[in-house]
């Protein structure tokens, strides 16, 4: 069994690569520039305003960051035509239209050419004037040489060149003489591309290596050393040199800003002087201290300039020293894939992880208690089924006593807590209790019909077995939980009843009267078609019938779309328009407003909140999947009881409790562990729909949005991690397949 | 039939019938003893609790390019001029008065002009340090920074080629232009200033001046390594969504991611020294954007009481509003026309759409009084040029377009299209090639108005010969497949935000006819340039209105775009709330007025 593991988990080793590769495959066909995305100008605006040059570098300053300026793979499987250095075009819409001249006429040096000549013509277009005599040949040139670049039919492509060349001769204007040498070139080297055509080439295979230095690599396993400790102490005291130098730059600004109104008070004062020097208007004494203000004034500004100096000096010092350094400084792309780096998201920069971890604690919160809640219902639920379809004749418990009484209670509960008679606290305390002392209740009718009647033996027998944990065995006790949820169920019918107006609750009352009224007029009432017997013990019920109302109940459940059960729980169960006694349920959101972000929540309240506002989402996300569960669950388990080991057993003389949990149960489970491994790339995912509905953060609304801005790092990372948990839950099912079934080894 | 199968069957369906009417009944009757009371359950409540339909992605006010994070920004940071709602002119915020523009006939900036403004006195930062003409500086020198991602705001800053402090007095400067710039003010003033010593702690930007950064050297600053070190500073998502300071009446409290932000009023600001500026007046303590992407759910929520300002997108949802009595008792509902329009921009580019001809009959077949009827419920004004009609140099002898399908028809035969071979399409012969008239009618997933305008035309234009393919696009292919000029007609919006004199070079000019620019439908000759860009130096105002007169005129003439309406924004604010107002800004309201009654 070990030896089964740990060949499973070398053989997910390269199912992973090989999935990596097809997302890394898939990156590279998606549609849109990364790197336009990247700079911040968005499709709608304008890079205005800055030359051709400026954004071009910009362009590839963004894309050396991203790592988009190293070439895609190892090595690449192509014909002889593409040189090896196709990649180094960093632009993506030139590099496809180099490729794709290459492909038309495979001679790649005469193409580069031509791509060389094309680009020198638009830095030169880009000067011309904008002068009312050029402006309508400056128009036609721009924008012609714009559509070539686009451009790679032969047809349009000799049409635009024959434009611009007769646009060219026919205007003589002094400002053109540049581009009038550049454009004929651009024709001619156009024509040596169709002339040394050598489409043999496209026809030749070739491997060009590229070593590990590309995009693939520096994706999944980054560039930051493995193994090696990385030395930083030259990125440290770059950093370090910053941090002096910014104090120095800041202590001298701050001085050189105060000493400014002393600079202007000194031109001031020197200018009013020697304006009224020559008048003479002043007696020698205001002259006197005219010039001993203006010394004073002159000796603070020295006074500043010594104090910036020495600063500057050092400033410059240490810029050097902070040149010579960075030089030493690596930077490093990232860790890689594998080391749990999975880069920044394009939209507000934030690192992937963050966005993640974010977004799945939400979706996570919610499926797990969908996953959980569904399969401790839906189990139980199928196994009973089965006996249900076994045993038809025999009256099973439609709503037992206990069940009765219990829902009671809570529905008394449930309304003062309403009406605000009781405090949170003793309401809490109290459901609690009322459900605790059900299960001990359902536990004690078990072990009775288990070990015959209840004497003061079995009742030291019953301690015994509470406080030996003996009912966490889930599988024996999971009956006892399904009791409650469907107490649970005739508490919440109760309830709404108990809140309808009057008119409503005399039409529901008068339509079983009217039934059974209707039945006894016609005598029908037989022994044998006698579906109900209502005893003081509760309401029983034939099996067939029983089965056949929750096979219809758990059908429809499974047949309402669980978007619009989303909308409408909305409608009635969050606002008032359906009564005001409706509104139980916050509106959407996952958290109240003075709990989120908020340190000093205690724990206990914070998630109290939390689970008030999933209740009503989760409830969406779990009620149709209880309906094929618990049907394969039925299935599996009729298929098992038709066989002999279960006759044997039952005639043997043992309980039909113990035959069903015991031996049957274990054999049945197939269908359920291959439903099992579903689960975790489903935990992992979010419904959308209901996301949305609900207004939930989660995984699903993540990655739609994603989608539509362009965010790729966040879509593929996704998408590499579903593929991760869908071979780990495969990895499980199998390892479960084996703990369950003996008969199944892995030799 | 057995009589007791006859009771039967009717039996069912009476109690059948009787519970769907009891459903009715019980939502009624519930409501009538049981109604909210007049009186909400916030009547003490002062903050305010705002929708935002998406989240923005960064609350940096020079690098965040998302419509939702300006209504937040205005709250956190402070600008020197802001729009009054009322008279919609320029007033002093954080400046003490509008700035002195002078226009310079000699010197350095020879034909150029000077825009000098002055700070508050009492103007300070929450660390006590006084807001200075540097943080300005600064502020300027980070848009113009390179790398930093700020391309989207540069070119209204291009004007602007040098700041000089005042000497004698830190909180005084001009700015100079070597061109006279008729949006000088507007732009210079309607800034958020940022402080320096936060946002720029190791002082990079402080050795470069405004003239390094506008002049001709530009292009080898982008190498620089101090450049660089601060663009990557400042793009970091930390001065986006953690360090969030400016000078308003507001503190960034807290952002839960895609749950809501929370702006807190500081406790000591220095505005509420200033007495008499209302654009100094911040009454709730407290202001929360809650982020609800679902329209619907929005409203139920406000339904609820849980939202207190919302902004509604669907005019019908908003009638219907209208109509709900408990609704009118707890909120107020306002429709302030807005500076947006709505319009089908051609692309002139392509061979069918040369002919202005043909785009003139497109136009004839656009039925703009049923749109506005049907599908905006009148919540809209007709528009017939790029100006919004309600500003005074809107053209008003612009003969309307009307929806005339036998004038279209007309047009189209006097254009050269007709139906040669009869099969209900009109064709032509271009370059020898015979093409038939068909248009693609590209519009954005998910607006259901641009949709039913293009179903609306499609019809139209099948009584005229025209065939029309509705082509639906996501929202970045949408976009970008404008960018491309890949399109026949496109539905579009525009949403400017300045009630103040336009500015038509980024939309009509034809430099920006280009793979960057937004001149989309490729209008322009050098005629149209010339009066564009004699608007823009133009400082005389019934110079200016005769130019902009005449440039509608040439629009209007040639048609590269369709201009629909001019739709009202619908804005419902809770009752409890005095000082709501609402104006034809973007937001139409001022969320910091709001007082409790």
């Amino acid at each position: 069994m070990f030896q089964y593991i740990v060949k499973r988990i070398l053989i997910f080793i390269p199912t992973f690569f090989a999935i990596s590769l097809i997302i890394f495959g898939l990156s590279k066909m998606a549609p849109g520039d990364p790197v336009e995305v990247l700079l911040s100008d968005g499709p709608q605006g304008g890079s205005g305003g800055q030359s051709l040059l400026t954004i071009e570098e910009g362009y590839l300053i963004k894309a050396k960051k991203i790592g988009l300026d190293k070439p895609a793979f190892y090595f690449t499987f192509t014909s002889a035509a593409y040189p090896k250095d196709l990649y180094k075009i960093v632009k993506m819409e030139h590099r496809e239209l180099v490729s794709r001249l290459i492909s038309k006429y495979g001679n790649s040096d005469d193409v580069m050419k031509y791509y060389e000549q094309l680009r020198k013509v638009l830095f030169i277009a880009v000067e011309i004037p904008e002068t009312e005599k050029l402006y309508d040949i400056r128009r036609l040139i721009r924008r012609n040489v714009d559509e070539l670049f686009k451009d790679f039919n032969e047809k349009t492509i000799l049409f635009k060149l024959d434009t611009l060349k007769k646009a060219i001769n026919s205007n003589y204007n002094s400002a053109l003489s540049d581009i009038k040498k550049e454009i004929p070139k651009l024709s001619e080297t156009f024509s040596n591309v169709k002339k040394n055509v050598s489409k043999y080439k496209l026809y030749t295979p070739r491997i060009h290596f590229y070593g590990f230095d590309n995009q693939y690599h520096t994706w999944m396993f980054g560039d930051y050393p493995w193994f090696q400790t990385v030395d930083s102490s030259a990125y440290l005291s770059v950093e370090k040199l910053y941090a002096d130098i910014s104090k120095l730059n800041n202590r001298q600004d701050s001085i050189s800003r105060i000493q400014k109104p002393y600079i202007a008070k000194n031109k001031q004062l020197e200018e009013f002087i020697t304006a009224n020097d020559s008048t003479k208007v002043f007696s020698p004494k205001e002259i006197d201290s005219l010039v001993a203000l203006k010394e004073s004034i002159q000796i603070n500004i020295a006074n500043f300039n010594r104090a910036i100096s020495p600063l500057l000096k050092e400033i410059t010092v240490l810029n050097k020293e902070k040149d010579l350094l960075s030089k030493r400084v690596k930077l490093y792309t990232g860790k890689g894939f594998l080391r749990g780096d999975f880069g920044s998201s394009y939209t507000n920069g934030l690192p992937v992880t963050k966005r993640l971890t974010d977004a799945v604690f939400w979706t996570l919160l919610m499926n797990i208690f969908s996953i959980i809640v569904s399969y401790i219902i839906s189990i139980p639920l199928g196994v009973q089924s089965a006996h249900w379809k076994r045993n038809s004749e025999r009256f099973e418990p439609l709503l037992s006593l206990e069940a009765f009484i219990g829902s009671i209670l809570m529905v008394i509960l449930f309304y003062a807590y309403l009406n605000s008679a009781i405090t949170a606290n003793f309401f809490y305390s109290a459901l609690i209790s009322i459900n605790v002392l059900f299960m001990l209740f359902a536990l004690l009718v078990k072990e009775k019909a288990n070990q015959g009647n209840l004497t003061v033996n079995s009742l030291g027998r019953f301690w015994f077995f509470l406080i030996s944990f003996r009912f966490m065995n889930l599988a024996d006790n999971s009956l006892l939980i399904l009791k409650l949820m469907y107490m649970w169920v005739w508490s919440f019918l109760f309830f709404v009843f108990l809140l309808l107006p009057l008119i409503a609750k005399l039409i529901l009352i008068s339509i079983p009267i009217a039934f059974w009224g209707i039945k006894k007029l016609r005598n029908k009432v037989t022994e044998k078609t006698q579906n109900f017997s209502i005893t003081i013990k509760g309401i029983y019920a034939k099996g067939r019938f029983i089965d056949n109302l929750s096979t219809t109940v758990l059908f429809i459940l499974y047949s309402l779309p669980s978007f619009w059960i989303g909308t409408l729980l909305i409608v009635f169960f969050t606002t008032k328009n359906y009564g005001v006694m409706f509104d139980w349920f916050p509106t959407s959101g996952v958290q109240s407003m003075e709990y989120a972000n908020n340190p000093n929540t205690p724990f206990v309240t914070k998630y109290l909140d939390i689970f008030y506002h999933l209740f009503l989402p989760t409830f969406c996300i779990t009620f149709s999947s209880f309906a094929y569960l618990s049907r394969q669950m039925r299935g599996a388990m009729l298929g098992v009881l038709r066989q002999d080991y279960i006759r044997t057993a039952n005639s043997k003389g043992l309980s039909e409790h113990k035959v069903t949990w015991k031996h049957a149960f274990r054999n049945s489970l197939f269908p359920i562990i291959t439903l099992f491994s579903s689960v975790f790339p489903r935990a992992l995912s979010g419904a959308i729909a209901i996301e949305l509905i609900y207004n939930i953060p989660g995984m699903g609304v993540l990655v739609l949005k994603a989608i539509g801005e362009r965010d790729w790092p966040i879509v593929f990372t996704v998408a590499m991690l579903a593929a991760i948990l869908t071979m780990i839950g495969n990895l499980i099912a199998d390892i479960l397949y084996a703990v369950v079934d003996p008969r199944i080894s892995f030799k | 039939m057995n009589a007791i199968k006859i009771a039967k069957y009717l039996g069912i369906a009476l109690i059948g019938s009787s519970l769907l009417t009891a459903c009715n009944i019980g939502g009624k009757g519930n409501d009538k003893p049981e109604t909210p009371k007049i009186n909400s359950k916030k009547a003490d409540d002062p903050n305010v609790i705002v929708w935002l339909l998406g989240e923005p992605e960064r609350l940096n006010p020079i690098t965040s390019t998302s419509a939702h994070s300006r209504i937040i920004l205005n709250s956190i940071f402070s600008r020197l001029l802001e729009y009054d709602p009322k008279s919609l002119q320029l007033v002093a915020q954080a400046a003490v008065k509008r700035p002195e523009i002078k226009e310079l006939n000699d010197g350095e900036f020879k034909g150029g002009m000077s825009l000098t403004f002055e700070i508050s006195k009492e103007a300070v930062w929450d660390d006590g340090k006084p807001v200075t003409a540097y943080d300005y500086l600064f502020t300027i020198k980070a848009i113009k920074n390179p790398q930093v991602n700020s391309g989207h705001m540069r070119p209204y800053f291009d004007f602007m080629k040098d700041i000089v402090v005042d000497e004698a007095n830190n909180k005084k400067f001009t700015i100079y232009s070597t061109e006279r710039y008729f949006l000088a003010e507007e732009c210079a003033g309607d800034l958020h200033i940022l402080p320096e010593h936060i946002y720029d702690a190791e002082g990079l930007m402080k050795k470069f001046t405004i003239k390094d950064l506008s002049g001709s050297k530009y292009s080898e600053l982008a190498d620089n390594a101090d450049i660089n070190r601060f663009a990557e500073q400042f793009n970091d998502p930390k001065f986006s969504r953690q360090t969030v300071v400016g000078c308003g009446s507001y503190k960034f409290k807290e952002w839960a991611s895609g749950q809501h932000i929370k702006l807190e009023r500081k406790k000591v600001w220095w505005g509420d020294k200033i007495k008499d500026n209302p654009m100094l007046k911040a009454y709730p303590p407290q202001i929360t954007y809650k982020v609800v992407s679902d329209e619907g759910t929005a409203i139920t929520m406000a339904q609820e009481e849980g939202l207190d300002v919302l902004s509604i997108n669907k005019p019908r949802k908003f009638i219907e509003l209208k109509e709900d009595d408990n609704f009118q008792k707890l909120y107020d509902i306002s429709t302030p026309e807005t500076f947006s329009s709505v319009y089908l921009g051609i692309n002139t580019k392509n061979e069918k759409f040369t002919d202005k001809r043909v785009r003139r009959a497109i136009a004839h077949l656009v039925n703009k009084d049923d749109i506005i009827s049907s599908l905006y419920s009148e919540l809209a004004i007709k528009c017939n040029s790029p100006i919004n009609p309600r500003k005074p140099y809107y053209n008003n002898d612009l003969k309307e377009v009307k929806y005339d399908v036998e004038a279209a028809k007309k047009l189209l035969a006097e254009a050269g299209w007709t139906d040669s071979d009869k099969n209900g399409i009109v064709d032509k012969t271009v370059g020898g090639k015979k093409i038939e008239l068909l248009i693609k009618f590209k519009y954005n997933e998910g607006n259901e108005t641009r949709k039913n305008i293009g179903l609306l035309f499609q019809e139209a234009s099948k009584k005229a010969g025209i065939k029309v393919e509705l082509e639906v696009r996501e929202w970045g292919s949408y976009l970008s497949d404008i960018k491309a000029r890949n399109y026949d007609v496109v539905c579009g919006g525009w949403n400017n935000t300045s009630p103040s004199l336009d500015d038509l070079k980024q939309l009509w000019h034809t430099s920006s006819d280009t793979p960057d620019g937004s001149n989309r439908t490729g209008f322009g000759n050098a005629a149209s340039d010339k009066i564009i860009d004699e608007i823009r130096t133009t400082f005389d105002e019934k110079k200016r209105n005769e130019l902009y007169k005449k440039i509608q005129e040439i629009i209007h003439d040639e048609m590269p775009c369709v201009f629909i309406c001019v739709p009202s924004a619908c804005l419902v604010i809770h009752k409890r709330f005095k000082n709501t107002e609402t104006s034809v800004l973007n937001p139409g309201y001022r969320v910091e007025n709001f007082d409790l009654k």
